[in-house]
């Protein structure tokens, strides 16, 4: 499980690898406390040394935890307490003014604004539509290249192609396949008026088609890799005592693969409260309030870039993540209790 | 040990992303100087006049295709025709884009020495501060403007301050395909000139197998508004004090909405964003056939006849004709568009100075004759309507006249001078977005206006207040 984990957040896996060298070092010199420094008679002197020596070693441990440090540091620490500070100032609509201190006067207008309810309204609908078909896809995908076949890495390697694609060339490919002249719709005689992508009722289907898309690649790798660690042996005796295919995918495979399935729905929720360069790049600002379209994390980005409203944007970011900490935790104590994590 | 571990590091993993996704948005917004005077800022003309060897000058601009290239042909001719100021064009692809890159200029301090601004940013770049108005110069240069057309002059004239020069000034006319409308048994030298002639005319089209194509543009309420001589906002559209609210929920809003839901509705027009992927829709639809009619910037004229000029639409024959206006019966007139030409107050006066030379050379009597021919654009001058470039385009090709007479007659007052806002986008989109709901939706048009009108004044009220001034 913890490979599944690296493959999700390598940086994260960095600092925890960082972590294991602190852990080894402090273990290696307890080793030499024991073994090789018996012959000293004096305990202080001794001690003193091994002080001196373990200050030395963690030392070097902040050493080379220091670049992920800095990065984390630049990237995520500091603009995520600088969010709450930019939540108490109430910025004029163009830049380069100086912001007025209104303390926690804008919070409560912010987040009762028709524009932030129902742009929450609209991640909602959202995150339903992308998490569970692009979970149920990419282990439908996993399973059937699940097999002993040849050429099967060719497959492998074409279902999890998407996450090497970039969300701007798959939002084109996906909006010349919708364009209502040149596309792959009208071709198949099928010409809704308005085109899919002006319409209000399947402009957010259809980023949200793009999401699952994009997405699936990485739900087909977790799921894969979740599936490789089905010990073979158990789906084995399983067939041996007479469990048919469906049997065994139920009864066994999915109990087994409920840690896989679990992990993937968190990054997979996360990953759909995050969509925003198909909106961007088929829908545009101008267009995502009226087409329904305008998720949580866009509409922040247009408070803060196209109105200028940095305070109101980290009122809005706030938001987000407390929304994102609830679900992590909710997901953590109610799902965890029904995966199964037995082997 | 499994389940520990994988816990620890989803939620260090959670923890990560989710920070990262609340951050986003965290900027640094640098300290500004303090407001402004009361008075002029001055323009320091002499420093260029002593100053010895040449002035390197940037001008940021949006135009692309057939207008980039009039735009760097007419600043070739002026780098050459003197040897104090060197002007170097930097295309920053659409309006939008130019904007934006100004707007993080003022935190990055990068800047340029002269910018193209949208005629819907006027308010918003006053309120940066960080403008010279170019009154200023035209002051201490004793620059006469009586040349000028006085619609487009005016647009850019805020509590009798002139903040920009107009430079790239149009207006929206009618394109329509001769073919198409004899076909449908119209007349082809009679385009519609009121928008209830232009309901029958699309009709008439679409019963004969081509529609009209309609671009979803936000200025559509204004520009019938100011058609019929009425004000969009209060405070003569801004013009006279702050605009603090919209005033068009009446009876002429209602029937301009009512006439366009019924045009769409009915199935006689066909619309398409006024961005993204499809936003030539309207244009391209007339190349093909499927339109016989759209309405259009005169801007884009110089670029379709490039294209048409091509030889691939030989079915098109195109036409162009005046904006259908409200009524025939009430006298107003059509509010300029396009773009003024600013100079920075944040670079040395050196650069300021050498900025308006720049700026008054391609507003000169020659510069808007080339510039009027090689764009769809109007000249500014009257002078450069008589140059033998003008007067020999406009009797080649009469469509580019339109737009000149559209601008030059008419009423001269707020209402037909347009509107000053200062989140003019964003009311623009509010008031889209109640038309386009119409369309789509079948709201009524009398609920649409109210609800355009609620929505503009909430959006107006709320940067005024950011800005301390509501």
């Amino acid at each position: 499980m913890t490979d599944i984990g690296r493959a999700g957040m390598d940086a994260e896996g960095g600092l925890e690898a960082a972590a294991l060298v602190v852990e080894t070092h402090e273990a290696e010199v307890e080793a030499r406390e024991a073994g090789g420094d018996t012959d000293k008679t004096t305990g202080d002197g001794a001690g003193g040394a091994l002080a001196r020596r373990r200050r030395k070693e963690a030392a070097l441990a902040y050493v080379l935890l220091l670049p992920a440090l800095v990065l984390f540091g630049v990237f995520s620490f500091y603009p995520f307490f600088r969010n709450f500070k930019l939540m108490l100032y109430e910025t004029p609509p163009v830049p380069g003014l100086p912001a007025r201190y209104v303390g926690l006067h804008q919070i409560v207008p912010t987040i009762t604004s028709t524009e932030f309810t129902q742009s929450l309204v609209t991640t909602v609908i959202f995150v339903v539509l992308v998490v569970p078909i692009s979970l149920i896809l990419g282990l439908a995908l996993a399973v059937a290249a699940h097999r002993k076949l040849k050429g099967i890495g060719i497959y492998r390697m074409i279902f999890s192609s998407t996450v090497v694609s970039s969300v701007a060339v798959a939002s084109v490919v996906f909006g010349t396949l919708l364009n209502p002249v040149v596309g792959l719709l009208p071709w198949l005689g099928i010409n809704p008026t308005p085109p899919a992508l002006e319409s209000t009722t399947w402009a957010l289907p259809s980023v949200a088609l793009i999401t699952i898309w994009q997405f699936l690649g990485l739900s087909f790798i977790i799921m894969s890799a979740g599936l490789q660690s089905v010990p073979d042996e158990l789906l084995e005796a399983a067939r041996i005592d007479g469990a048919g295919a469906w049997t065994r995918f139920w009864r066994m495979t999915v109990p087994l693969l409920s840690p896989t399935i679990f992990f993937g729905f968190v990054v997979s929720t996360i990953y759909a409260f995050q969509a925003f360069g198909a909106i961007d790049i088929l829908i545009g600002n101008s267009n995502a309030v009226r087409l329904h379209t305008n998720v949580l994390i866009y509409n922040i980005v247009n408070t803060l870039q196209v109105s200028n409203n940095p305070g109101a944007a980290a009122i809005m970011a706030t938001v987000l993540f407390l929304i994102m900490l609830g679900l992590t935790v909710l997901q953590m104590r109610l799902l965890e209790r029904r995966v199964n994590y037995g082997r | 040990m499994r389940t520990t571990r994988l816990s620890r590091l989803t939620a260090a993993a959670l923890f990560v992303i989710t920070a990262s996704t609340a951050t986003a948005t965290a900027v640094v917004t640098a300290d500004a100087p303090a407001a402004g005077a009361s008075s002029l800022p001055s323009c320091n003309l002499k420093a260029l006049q002593n100053h010895k060897g040449v002035v390197q000058v940037t001008f940021w601009n949006s135009m692309v295709q057939a207008n980039g290239q009039t735009l760097a042909a007419i600043t070739k001719a002026f780098n050459s025709s003197q040897n104090k100021v060197h002007v170097t064009l930097v295309n920053q692809n659409s309006y939008d884009d130019t904007w934006q890159k100004y707007e993080a200029g003022l935190t990055n301090g990068q800047l340029p020495d002269a910018v193209q601004l949208e005629d819907q940013r006027t308010q918003a770049a006053i309120d940066t501060q960080s403008f010279l108005p170019v009154q200023s110069c035209m002051n201490a240069a004793k620059y006469s403007t009586s040349d000028y057309l006085s619609r487009p002059l005016n647009y850019w004239k805020v509590n009798g301050v002139q903040w920009a020069l107009p430079f790239s000034v149009s207006a929206p006319v009618v394109y329509y395909n001769e073919n198409a409308f004899t076909k449908a048994g119209l007349n082809p030298n009679n385009p519609p000139t009121t928008l209830a002639d232009m309901l029958k005319d699309a009709k008439a089209l679409k019963a004969s197998g081509s529609g009209m194509g309609l671009v979803e543009d936000p200025w559509h309420l204004e520009t019938w508004l100011a058609s019929a001589n009425t004000l969009f906002v209060n405070n003569s559209n801004g013009r006279k004090g702050r605009a603090t609210k919209g005033v068009f929920d009446n009876k002429t809003s209602v029937s301009i909405f009512n006439q366009l839901r019924q045009l769409v509705r009915s199935g006689d027009a066909t619309t398409n964003p006024s961005t993204g992927p499809d936003e030539y829709d309207n244009l391209l639809g007339m190349g093909s056939g499927k339109y016989g009619m759209t309405i259009e910037t005169s801007a884009a004229l110089g670029t379709v006849t490039k294209l048409l000029s091509g030889g691939q639409y030989s079915n098109v024959k195109l036409g162009i004709g005046p904006f259908p206006v409200y009524s025939s019966s009430v006298k107003g007139g059509i509010e300029p568009g396009g773009s003024g030409v600013y100079i920075s107050k944040k670079v040395p006066a050196l650069q300021q100075a050498a900025a308006w030379t720049y700026l008054s050379y391609i507003c000169n009597t020659q510069s808007q004759a080339t510039w009027a021919a090689g764009t769809g654009y109007i000249p500014v001058r009257k002078s450069s309507a008589q140059t033998a470039t003008v007067q020999h385009l406009w009797a080649t090709d009469p469509g580019y006249k339109v737009a000149y007479n559209e601008i030059n007659n008419g009423v001269n007052d707020p209402a037909t001078q347009g509107s000053i806002i200062g989140p003019y986008a964003e009311v623009r989109t509010d008031v889209l977005n109640a038309e386009v709901s119409m369309y789509t939706q079948g709201v009524s048009a009398a609920k649409a206006v109210s609800t355009a009108q609620k929505n503009a004044t909430q959006t107006i009220s709320g940067y005024n207040s950011r800005l301390g001034v509501g």
